[in-house]
């Protein structure tokens, strides 16, 4: 199940994966995989990743 | 920043050019002291609030500095998340502040607040420990197993960091994977000291806010600037893959019926030992309503 730790696993591997500050993160869980999109202040798209419950992580765009 | 202001016209006459009315402004640090009593109401402004899970606080009360929800280790973990709606929270029936209002109506919910970490532990468990606090639309629903029917605009912290982040998410509705989907926007500072959470009801929200120590005019908030909306039957996927057609009935939830606002605290532990607290103090609140 998706919780606010699982949630903040992802992003914080995401982060680490992107390896530079995102200001503004946009998490959405569907089908069991959290989506999570990456955008600086000015919400410009910087990345997107899928993460999935066992930990694995995928950088989407 | 004030609300509108007045032009000269051309003819002589006064253009009124604010698009929004201050319905009603609460002062928390100008009334009466007041401790609640959990579902209990209390009249302020004229207005009749209810306290809501204050078992799971350490201070829900009114006092000179404002009005404070705190919670600490010595309480149950609380939160709002899903159909768990047990977090402290200060709750009132819109339409009482609202008269009148239906889905013509833009309103808007505003809040000056100081929120903060009193408390951090230091056993290795302040990764699980998180804060929240802000303003709540919702349907009155609360405890272990409400509705689900909300949308908060609040601020976050992880207490293994030292991050504030505006927030903004909804409690989402009976299927699966509704209620965890959120925003988040680093403050690059310290904790907000505004929050705005705008209604358009029966269709959709925006959330913001902003380290300003006074109120801004609505909308004009860029940071932690998200939107939403309120419907929670259809599955958030919807036109994707093999569902194409909606396949139900759109439900919107929120709506002048039932819609309710609530100024909130909540101090999540999703594991190990439990031995932080925090707290905010709200210090004003105002609803606003587009003219």
């Amino acid at each position: 199940m998706w919780d606010q730790d699982e949630m903040s696993a992802g992003t914080d591997a995401a982060l680490a994966d992107y390896g530079a500050p995102a200001p503004i993160i946009e998490l959405g869980v569907i089908n069991d995989v959290l989506y999570l999109s990456l955008k600086s202040a000015a919400k410009v798209l910087l990345a997107e990743y899928s993460y999935t419950l066992d930990g694995v992580l995928t950088r989407i765009t | 920043m004030p609300i509108g202001g007045r032009i000269s016209g051309g003819g002589g006459g006064a253009v009124d050019t604010s698009a929004w009315e201050v319905v009603q402004t609460w002062d928390w640090t100008s009334e009466s002291a007041h401790t609640f009593v959990d579902n209990t109401a209390q009249s302020f402004g004229g207005v009749d609030w209810i306290p809501r899970n204050v078992t799971r606080s350490n201070s829900f009360q009114v006092k000179a500095s404002g009005l404070e929800i705190g919670s600490s280790g010595s309480e149950s973990s609380n939160r709002w998340f899903s159909t768990i709606q047990n977090g402290p929270a200060l709750v009132a029936d819109l339409s009482d502040i609202v008269t009148g209002y239906d889905l013509n109506d833009t309103l808007v919910l505003q809040a000056m607040m100081s929120p903060e970490a009193t408390t951090i532990q230091s056993d290795g468990n302040e990764g699980s420990q998180y804060l929240y606090a802000g303003v709540l639309a919702t349907d009155g629903g609360y405890g272990n197993s409400g509705g689900g029917n909300w949308i908060q605009s609040a601020w976050y912290r992880r207490l293994s960091a030292t991050n504030n982040y505006y927030f903004s998410r909804y409690g989402g509705g009976a299927t699966a994977g509704h209620g965890n989907n959120y925003a988040q926007e680093d403050t690059s500072g310290d904790a907000p000291g505004m929050i705005e959470l705008v209604i358009y009801p029966g269709t959709g929200f925006s959330t913001a806010g902003s380290l300003d120590t006074d109120f801004q005019d609505p909308l004009t908030v860029t940071t932690g600037r998200f939107y939403g909306n309120m419907q929670t039957t259809l599955p958030k996927d919807i036109g994707t893959g093999s569902t194409t057609a909606p396949g139900a009935t759109p439900d919107f939830t929120l709506r002048p019926a039932n819609l309710h606002v609530g100024l909130f605290f909540s101090y999540l532990t999703t594991g190990g030992s439990r031995a932080s607290e925090g707290r905010v103090t709200f210090t004003k609140f105002r609803v606003l309503k587009r003219k």
